[in-house]
């Protein structure tokens, strides 16, 4: 069971999400930071919650329970951003170029190339024409986990735009992203969407706390910390 | 000799190479897995993911200085992991250790070489509570089984046991380690300038230049 994060009224004041690499160094004499990396990304994330009314407290709270400590797992995203910046109530009254259908956040296929800079550069298919995907949109990947019945979509992974893009007339976007996708993890019949990218984390208890509850059932905050669950 | 695929060099020179590691223990069932979140191919041989980023990464080893063995530290939880522990022939049982090098996007396999080979010594399992579950494979290398009495040395007379004529360590007394005067005071004598580079022999003798000593008497 993954579990959706709490969309509270008093919301969550901060959030930082990070891509998080390992390095083992190497240092030389020379100066040079010699050194490889070890291992690939994952997400981390970071949830700050400032003093929040008592139901958004118990919803807090009541995620925490359920969550069972490192036991299950969560849709974490970022709430700062669940839509490209340009379209920040959704995608309403846009079209796939081409068509009259709906655009409502999922490309109609994708694929990934890299450059020789090493650039991982995302193209998009099937966007309306025109569309503006600004830097730190996400792009959220969504895909069968294997054994489960088909369509559940619980395996999800998301990249961020580190570069601004547009969609051409025919709706085709070229987008450069951090992390790159890894594709031998990824299938090519993954979805990628524009709409609530997400991925699969999971709590680590022992860095998350909320604080106590006060007069009037005020939380005094608390801070959240998970770390993506990739899985094929 | 390791050979590393050229592309794999480069990546390693720019510094933009992303390492990780494979193991295969030979055990009923064979144990493959590696380091990486998804299953990969390679040598004809299937891996599972375990997503261990720190895999086969602690390997020591110095010139002049005795074999170590290779400590593998596993999840004591993974399935695939947690399998070792009930697999039948696990003592002694051939294990290979491969290095994985990937292109900074971790899409592409650069190289795939054979680190080390050698076998299971102990494998000891750690549960702390409130800690880590990990089990702890020790592999010994040829270098250091083979029922030797001591470990083999990275040294010249260890290296000529192998081939008489092979002086590839011959510049090698001991693990050399050189205080240079960086800066700071400069030494009185010349002879304090590296310490310790006195003339002659100044390494303890290996047990196996010692074995080799006493078979000659």
């Amino acid at each position: 069971m993954i579990l959706a994060q709490p969309d509270t009224r008093s919301g969550i004041a901060r959030v930082r999400f990070e891509i998080q690499r390992i390095d083992y160094a190497a240092p030389e004499a020379s100066g040079r930071q010699g050194g490889v990396q070890a291992g690939f990304p994952l997400w981390i994330a970071r949830f700050e919650i400032d003093r929040i009314d008592p139901v958004s407290s118990d919803e807090w709270q009541a995620f925490l329970d359920r969550m069972r400590g490192r036991i299950r797992r969560f849709y974490g995203c970022d709430p700062t951003r669940r839509f490209p910046r340009a379209y920040g109530f959704g995608f309403g009254g846009l079209v796939r170029a081409g068509t009259m259908t709906a655009f409502t956040g999922p490309a109609t296929s994708w694929s990934q190339s890299i450059t020789a800079d090493g650039d991982a550069q995302m193209t998009l298919n099937g966007l309306p024409a025109g569309l503006v995907i600004s830097v730190g949109d996400y792009i959220g990947l969504r895909w069968d986990a294997a054994g489960l019945g088909a369509g559940n979509m619980q395996r999800r992974t998301m990249a961020r735009a580190v570069l601004p893009a547009t969609a051409n007339g025919s709706g085709v976007a070229v987008v450069t992203v951090e992390p790159p996708v890894n594709t031998s993890l990824v299938p090519s019949g993954a979805i990628a969407h524009l709409d609530n990218p997400v991925c699969v984390m999971q709590l680590a208890p022992e860095e998350s706390e909320l604080g106590p509850i006060g007069a009037g059932g005020i939380r005094n905050g608390g801070g959240i910390v998970a770390v993506q669950d990739l899985r094929p | 000799m390791k050979t590393i695929a050229p592309a794999a060099l480069a990546a390693l020179q720019a510094g933009t190479a992303i390492v990780s590691g494979a193991v295969e223990i030979a055990c009923d069932p064979v144990l493959r897995v590696w380091s990486g979140w998804g299953p990969i191919t390679f040598d004809g041989r299937a891996f599972e993911p375990i997503g261990d980023r720190g895999l086969v990464q602690v390997v020591g080893g110095a010139l002049g200085d005795a074999a170590q063995n290779i400590t593998l530290t596993l999840s004591g939880i993974d399935p695939e992991t947690a399998a070792l522990l009930d697999a039948a022939e696990v003592a002694g049982a051939p294990a290979t250790l491969w290095r994985l090098i990937f292109d900074q996007t971790g899409s592409t396999l650069l190289s795939a070489d054979v680190w080390a080979r050698g076998r299971i010594d102990t494998v000891e399992r750690e549960e702390e509570i409130g800690g880590v579950a990990k089990i702890t494979a020790q592999l010994e290398t040829a270098a250091k089984g083979i029922g030797r009495r001591g470990a083999r040395m990275r040294s010249d007379a260890d290296q000529r046991l192998i081939d008489p004529s092979d002086g590839f360590f011959k510049n090698i007394s001991y693990a050399g380690e050189k205080t240079l005067y960086w800066g700071g005071r400069r030494p009185a004598r010349a002879g304090s300038a590296l310490p310790g580079a006195g003339g002659g022999f100044s390494g303890q003798l290996s047990d196996v230049a010692l074995e080799a000593i006493r078979l000659s008497r």
